[in-house]
């Protein structure tokens, strides 16, 4: 005989869960309908699939602080566990944050969330269209001139060989230099592009010329590729 | 996908991405452009970095003569700079451990201390040089991921607001009297929530004039305005920084009378117009008659006033201000705003003669302070009530002592829009 109460969740395409009242309150939704006393049937979430409410409940059951042995799990324990659970497809994240968001599991939310935001950082606008399905509905004289006014953020981050020492530097300048214009055009993810045979004095040059082309090229139709992009080419001796 | 995500959860990933990301979230499409065009977008984005706070950590190299500034997460309450970070990776099943232990020491020192060592922090750049070699800012103030800095050399100051989290910076201009102020002016800088402003103001002492001139910046009008305080705030200001608590910006300062005491003076940032007004928060009563307490400072601490340093011990007229017979280094704590009954000292810092400074306090309850003393000594942890045979341990964190500066900060997009260079 359990002594332990339990609920009834139904999910829109009529799956049952049977689920501990403890475990389903971590959802403030349900636990408000728990308290306003209609919990006593199946409660039924339209918008959530069962494929979905599965997993939810499984991270309820996770954070759950009840008095069982799982409540001792330590914070690492527990990071460790998120980061194995969150490594699902897209869709799925998408998915867990609209019924997180439904639900009101705040630490789901928040992981959810996170999570998109941490794939967000390391792409380029025309990668976070293709993440999320979105059409480009801007023209391109909209684009430009939003680029344009965000330009400073559009900066790409080089590193010389000795020191850590990173130069950020626009988009537009940094493809001044051949070679980067080539890390760039194959969509070289990493946030830093190493520049092994540079010191930084020899970078903080190029950059100073490289940033006086980019003024001068602004009247004329056709970037010149400066001594400074030569330099690059051609391994320096340190 | 993200064309049935509704707007609020968009917001709610987006406010997540680093603050400097976030500009280029806006040439994804039109909604996402409307969406973070929105200055309600500003305030969710500030209102979710609160609680993700950094410390925000100053020191000058002395050896290049370099300003460098860091950003350390501070969700361990044991940050920034943790007591045995150089311990993190030793290999404690090693048999030689002992031996490695001893030599553990040297090795971090000769790697470069704590920032050779750990890769907790993240480097800064700050966009402005001091114009004097060697020198470093004065940081008036952080709030809302803006930074307030003055370069005060030569005959004026130059003024500067930064915000490194999405890299924006602007030069402010000049105020009226600015080549009359060279040793007689202290600053303030905050967040005025009913205008959604930020003020940098600034005292000048003039001809000897013990009523400060007020000048205010505020960032909406992008000007000075000058403004004279009621006839009665006459003000020696003792502290060289200020704090913000309950939208004032305060000082430690003392009344110029034969017969002076003691107190803090307080400038609501809503003050405006011609005159302005000063309020006078009471210190501790045993501190009130003391001499000038020029050798202690004002900090915040929990969202609570704190007064820290040296307590003067009698007053030795040597003509200047450097007082430097102290009683005891002692942390106070203003427990009801206002209450002067509410002021508990919550220890005292005993590291045996040496003048101290307190940096920074840690959430873990541990300070971290400079000694004056020849031996340079770099950062150090000091365990205030410690049962340890010394009460403080080197970070190996080297650097000129006086420039050693920690504030809270947190990420944020305010100055995006502004005008500002990079």
């Amino acid at each position: 005989m359990s002594s332990v109460k339990k609920v009834t969740l139904k999910s829109s395409d009529g799956e049952i869960f049977e689920v501990e009242e403890t475990v389903a309150m971590e959802s403030q939704t349900i636990k408000g309908l728990i308290e306003d006393d209609c919990a006593d049937n199946a409660i039924p979430l339209p918008n959530v699939t069962g494929h979905i409410l599965s997993l939810v409940i499984q991270y309820c059951k996770e954070h759950t602080s009840s008095s069982d042995s799982n409540s001792s799990k330590s914070n690492e324990k527990l990071k460790a566990w998120d980061t194995q659970f969150i490594n699902v497809d897209l869709n799925v994240l998408f998915d867990l944050i609209m019924a997180a968001n439904y639900l009101n599991v705040k630490g789901l939310l928040d992981l959810t969330c996170q999570t998109v935001a941490d794939m967000i950082k390391e792409k380029t606008p025309e990668q976070i269209r293709a993440m999320f399905n979105i059409v480009n509905d801007f023209t391109p004289e909209e684009e430009e001139e939003v680029r344009r006014e965000n330009a400073w953020a559009f900066e790409i981050s080089l590193k010389n060989n000795n020191v850590v020492d990173t130069f950020e530097v626009e988009e537009s300048m940094a493809k001044e230099l051949q070679t980067i214009k080539n890390m760039i055009e194959d969509n070289y993810t990493d946030s830093v592009i190493p520049l092994h045979n540079v010191t930084s004095d020899i970078l903080e040059l190029v950059i100073e010329d490289c940033k006086k082309h980019v003024e001068a090229a602004e009247s004329e139709s056709e970037p010149s590729y400066s001594l400074a992009s030569k330099l690059i080419d051609d391994p320096l001796k340190a | 996908m993200s064309d049935y995500l509704p707007a609020e959860l968009i917001v709610e990933i987006l406010i997540r991405v680093p603050a400097k990301i976030v500009p280029r979230c806006k040439c994804v499409c039109k909604r996402w452009n409307s969406l973070i065009s929105n200055p309600h977008f500003a305030t969710t984005y500030l209102a979710h970095s609160k609680q993700r706070p950094y410390h925000l950590f100053r020191r000058l190299d002395q050896e290049t003569g370099e300003e460098l500034f860091t950003l350390h997460p501070s969700d361990n309450p044991d940050n920034p700079f943790p007591r045995n970070y150089h311990l993190k990776n030793l290999n404690r099943s090693d048999p030689a451990l002992h031996i490695n232990l001893l030599r553990l020491a040297q090795e971090v020192k000769d790697k470069g201390g704590f920032f050779g060592c750990s890769s907790d922090y993240i480097k800064l750049h700050c966009p402005y040089k001091t114009r004097y070699y060697q020198y470093f800012h004065q940081i008036v103030g952080s709030v809302n991921g803006l930074i307030c800095m003055v370069d005060s050399y030569s005959i004026d100051d130059n003024y500067y607001l930064w915000n490194p989290s999405i890299n924006r910076s602007m030069q402010l201009p000049r105020p009226k009297y600015h080549d009359q102020s060279r040793s007689n002016s202290f600053f303030g800088f905050g967040y005025h929530a009913p205008t959604d402003d930020y003020k940098l103001v600034r005292l000048v002492y003039l001809n000897n004039c013990n009523s400060p001139v007020v000048d205010i910046y505020t960032l909406n009008t992008g000007g000075w305005c000058s403004a004279k305080a009621q006839p009665s705030a006459q003000y020696i200001i003792d502290s060289f920084g200020s704090v913000v608590v309950n939208g004032a910006i305060h000082w430690l300062a003392h009344t110029p009378e034969d017969a002076h005491h003691n107190l803090i003076v307080s400038f609501d940032l809503g003050n405006e117009g011609n005159e302005v007004v000063f309020h006078e928060v009471p210190v501790p009563k045993i501190l009130e008659g003391a001499p000038p307490l020029s050798m202690m400072n004002i900090a915040v601490l929990n969202g609570l006033l704190t007064l820290h340093g040296g307590q003067p011990e009698k007053y030795v007229d040597r003509g200047g201000r450097d007082d430097r017979l102290v009683k005891e280094h002692a942390v106070w704590v203003m427990k009801e705003y206002n209450v002067v009954k509410s002021w508990t000292k919550l220890y005292v810092i005993d590291v045996g003669e040496n003048f101290v400074r307190v940096v920074g306090f840690k959430k873990n309850g541990e300070l971290l302070i400079t000694m004056d003393d020849d031996k340079d000594k770099g950062l150090l942890l000091y365990a205030p009530n410690s049962r340890r045979g010394r009460p403080y341990t080197d970070l190996y964190i080297s650097g000129l002592s006086r420039s050693f500066y920690l504030d809270n900060y947190v990420e944020s997009l305010v100055l995006w829009k502004k005008n500002t260079e990079k």
